[in-house]
């Protein structure tokens, strides 16, 4: 009876659970993670450029790389810590790659349906529950996350044949936390100067962007601090200082890619598709073979191409990949 | 603690398990100490009213006791010595003493409840009709006091008690904490039942084993009680707080589905609280007095009350209108009006003057607002007319040749009575009484406005809400129907097992999925909670 009580229960929490395979991809890369047969030499956090912009399998294909974009819609620099933190218990990556393009959010931040993307499927552990207590919305409980039924037992009327076909097994559908996107929207000639220019690292981005360096120094992995190219926003000199002051103690670099927009041969006309905000499956090829040459040659790497463990698990990604399927 | 929290259900778990493994004749120790950390994770600092209440009533009790033991042994010893007048002028004495004992404890104990229920409503009336006679502009600040949890509950149980020790009817508890479990048991302490002294008092001490089916039984009544309050009473609230605050906006249909849904919301919401009290008592093997027996299938005013609110009804009753009816200025008041307006009249005022107190203190009882009292007062008009019209009713049936007992007659008075109830509720969520019978007569007019799509969107209850709403009251007039034959968890514990557990299971996740809890929902309290 017990058995067939949590048995029912679980079905239920599955049920009831957003599926995110037919829409909103994003939510799935979380649990992707954990379905990695070999590790990844280099984990890549951030908000959804870093999803939308850098492919793990242009990565692999040029130079051998194994990565995984461990990245979530609108990841501040307190759920990115965690997620590097979870990425390191899991399996230890020889480096992180750490997009600080959303690091410009009020202290105060937080939005319930990122956080459920991002923590629904995390495993569970001290790293869950200590991300749950750090981004959790007023609202929000951790008994919700704990039983998710709680939460999104109102799903009840909107629960569509997707809900059931999936309720057991879920497939891939980001390539390594990759999120392809085939649209084009051009985005307007001039970047979008908008409020950011005044922008300063807030205390709270600052510490966790602190404790994210010191996490993966005392680990002893190397980091890189990257603004992955997008048409917009666009933030001031004095933003980069501060991520400069507080990179330069651990003697990280810092790059903000925009700043290499005609080397890496983006096109805004038709490398984005959506006006400029992220970049598409072309923008995303152009940039990952410019972000890989840049990681081959600064960091110590493993091209893993002629390592037939690796070769196997790769080769099946990119067949998938290149067939489109999911 | 909200008694429909998780928080909740895991003190009753680890509380069961404790229970359970201190056998013997401590176990009430436990629920004692659940009981005070109970109270103290609602508000530890309003303990001190419930420990006012159950020290003053312990030793009025126990002075009450000692007058009377005094007085036996005085009489035993000057048996021989005392004559008839001496002894009675000495049984007068101690009387007058327990009485002006008694009666300080309940002064002091109402006056507490009086005072943290009404000072501030007081306060407001006075500045009102100072500043409207006067012109005085000076308000008098009101403190705005806020009610310690189960006030009204505790305060009328706990008097309830040392008014029957008063009357010999149960003997003064001589151990305080023991007494302290009486007034404070968890299970009841938010919004009841009532419960008497006699028949808690055993039931609170006697060790009790482990038993299946009692912890069945149990958690068939909190799932029901869960089920009405989630499910029916907190969905129906968002459709009945929306078209109660827009009423000027509503007419017809759209009021007389808010009265209708009302009426399902505030029974879901009290006696799910109930049930949800009912069978926590019942997992440390304790059977808690009913609270309701089926109202909505009452035929008449009278029977109405007699099944709703029964612990509340029955308190009233015994304690307030029994004594009243015997009161000897009142006898004298029936005497008069006898002789003087006539055989009719006279006969009735000792029925019905007590019967206008009582309704005027459930009216007051319920609230602090003059609705309250108009509420009360309304019941108690239409429950005289029911018995002054009965003669002419029964004319009238005779006539045409209807009896009470044919099933047209019982639906029909069955429907009178749920109405009329219901359009008496409505100055429960309205704010003033105009506004009450306001929404009643506008109940009756423009049904051609009415459109589902208004209740849809802009009274943002969505047509799955609605359906959902209808089935969960439908569901709920079923199970009241089997309920007729007896208590449904003492028929299922007669099933096999699969029926229980499957049984168990359907209710569960009926709650789970359609209770109307977490984000997206606003979390009701319960409605009790705050009489």
């Amino acid at each position: 009876m017990l058995a067939l009580t949590v048995f029912l229960f679980w079905t239920v929490n599955l049920l009831f659970m957003p599926k995110y395979i037919e829409k909103d991809p994003d939510g799935r890369i979380t649990a992707e993670f954990y379905r990695e047969k070999l590790n990844n030499d280099v984990i890549f956090t951030g908000s959804s450029t870093v999803y939308a912009g850098i492919n793990p399998i242009t990565l692999w294909k040029e130079y051998g790389l194994t990565s995984y974009d461990r990245s979530n819609s609108s990841q501040t620099a307190w759920i990115a810590y965690y997620m590097i933190k979870d990425a390191i218990a899991v399996a230890k990556p020889k480096l992180v790659v750490l997009d600080v393009g959303f690091f410009y959010v009020a202290d105060d931040y937080a939005e319930e349906a990122e956080n459920r993307k991002t923590l629904d499927d995390m495993r569970i552990g001290r790293e869950k529950f200590q991300c749950m207590k750090t981004v959790m919305t007023e609202d929000e409980t951790v008994k919700d996350y704990l039983f998710p039924i709680l939460r999104f037992h109102t799903r009840w009327k909107y629960l569509t044949a997707e809900d059931f076909k999936y309720l057991y097994y879920k497939p891939s559908v980001t390539y390594n936390g990759y999120i392809r996107s085939d649209l084009v929207e051009p985005a307007a000639a001039e970047k979008k100067e908008e409020n950011l220019q005044d922008v300063r690292l807030s205390n709270r981005n600052g510490l966790f962007l602190e404790n994210i360096l010191q996490l993966c120094r005392d680990e002893q992995i190397p980091v890189l601090l990257i603004k992955t190219p997008s048409h917009d926003p666009k933030w001031g000199d004095e933003f980069e200082a501060d991520l400069k002051f507080v990179a330069d103690p651990y003697g990280v670099d810092y790059i903000n890619f925009d700043d290499y927009t005609d080397e890496i041969g983006l096109d805004y006309s038709k490398d984005t598709p959506d006006g400029g905000g992220h970049l598409n499956a072309s923008g995303a090829e152009k940039f990952s073979k410019y972000l890989g040459a840049y990681l081959t040659e600064h960091f110590t790497l493993t091209d893993h191409r002629n390592d037939p463990a690796y070769v196997k698990v790769w080769q099946e990604k990119c067949e998938r990949y290149d067939n489109g399927q999911q | 603690m909200s008694l429909i929290s998780i928080e909740f259900l895991c003190f009753c778990l680890v509380l069961v398990l404790l229970f359970y493994l201190i056998k013997g004749p401590y176990q009430w120790i436990i629920l004692l100490v659940a009981s005070i950390a109970f109270y103290c994770f609602c508000g530890p600092k309003y303990i001190v009213y419930i420990l006012v209440t159950a020290t003053t009533v312990y030793f009025t009790a126990r002075g009450i006791e000692g007058f009377s033991k005094k007085r036996d042994a005085y009489l035993a010893d000057h048996k021989e010595t005392l004559g008839r007048e001496e002894k009675k002028a000495y049984k007068a004495d101690i009387k007058s003493r327990q009485k002006r004992l008694l009666f300080l404890c309940i002064l002091l104990n109402v006056g507490i409840l009086a005072t943290l229920k009404y000072l501030d409503f007081g306060i407001a009336y006075f500045n009102y009709y100072r500043l409207m006679l006067t012109g005085n502009t000076n308000l008098v600040l009101q403190p705005m006091l806020i009610l310690p949890l189960g006030i009204s509950f505790y305060t009328f149980q706990s008097l309830g008690y040392v008014i029957d020790v008063y009357y010999g009817k149960v003997k003064a508890e001589r151990q305080y904490f023991r007494f302290l479990l009486f007034v404070s048991f968890f299970p009841q302490i938010i919004q009841g039942p009532i419960s008497r002294f006699a028949d808690l008092e055993p039931q609170l001490f006697t060790p009790k084993r482990f038993e299946t089916e009692r912890i069945k039984s149990g958690l068939y009544r909190i799932l029901f009680g869960l089920f009405k309050k989630l499910v029916i009473a907190d969905r129906l609230s968002a459709y009945v707080t929306r078209t109660a605050a827009f009423r000027e906006d509503y007419k017809g249909i759209y009021l007389l589905l808010c009265i209708f849904f009302y009426a399902f919301q505030i029974y879901g919401d009290f006696s799910g609280g109930i049930d949800v009290a009912i069978g926590t008592a019942e997992l440390f093997g304790i059977r808690l007095t009913d609270n309701f027996e089926r109202p909505f299938f009452s035929k008449s005013i009278a029977e109405y009350w007699r099944r709703w609110h029964i612990t509340l009804g029955t308190w009233f009753r015994d304690y307030i209108f029994y004594p009243l009816s015997v009161n000897k200025r009142v006898l004298n008041l029936g005497k008069w009006c006898r002789s003087h307006l006539g055989e009719g009249v006279g006969k009735r005022v000792p029925i019905y003057l007590p019967m206008i107190a009582v309704w005027a203190l459930t009216g007051m009882w319920h609230g602090s607002e003059s609705k309250y009292i108009v509420w009360g007062l309304c019941n108690c008009f239409f429950l005289i007319l029911g018995t002054e019209a009965e003669p002419f009713s029964a004319r009238i049936m005779e006539k045409l040749h209807l009896r009470n007992d044919m099933f047209v007659m019982k639906c029909y008075r069955i429907f009178k009575t749920f109405w009329l109830m219901s359009f008496l509720r409505v100055f429960d969520f309205v704010k003033t009484p105009r506004d009450g019978f306001c929404m009643i007569r506008d109940a009756f007019i423009k049904w051609d406005t009415f459109d589902w799509h208004e209740v849809y969107t802009t009274l943002l209850f969505p047509k799955e809400e609605v359906i959902v709403a209808f089935v969960a009251i439908i569901l709920l007039t079923v199970v009241s129907l089997i309920q007729r034959k007896g208590r449904i968890a003492d028929r299922l514990l007669k099933k096999s097992p699969w029926i229980q557990y499957s049984t168990l299971a359907a209710f569960a996740l009926l709650i789970l999925i359609f209770g109307s809890y977490g984000l997206g929902y606003d979390a009701q309290s319960f409605i009790y909670m705050n009489f």
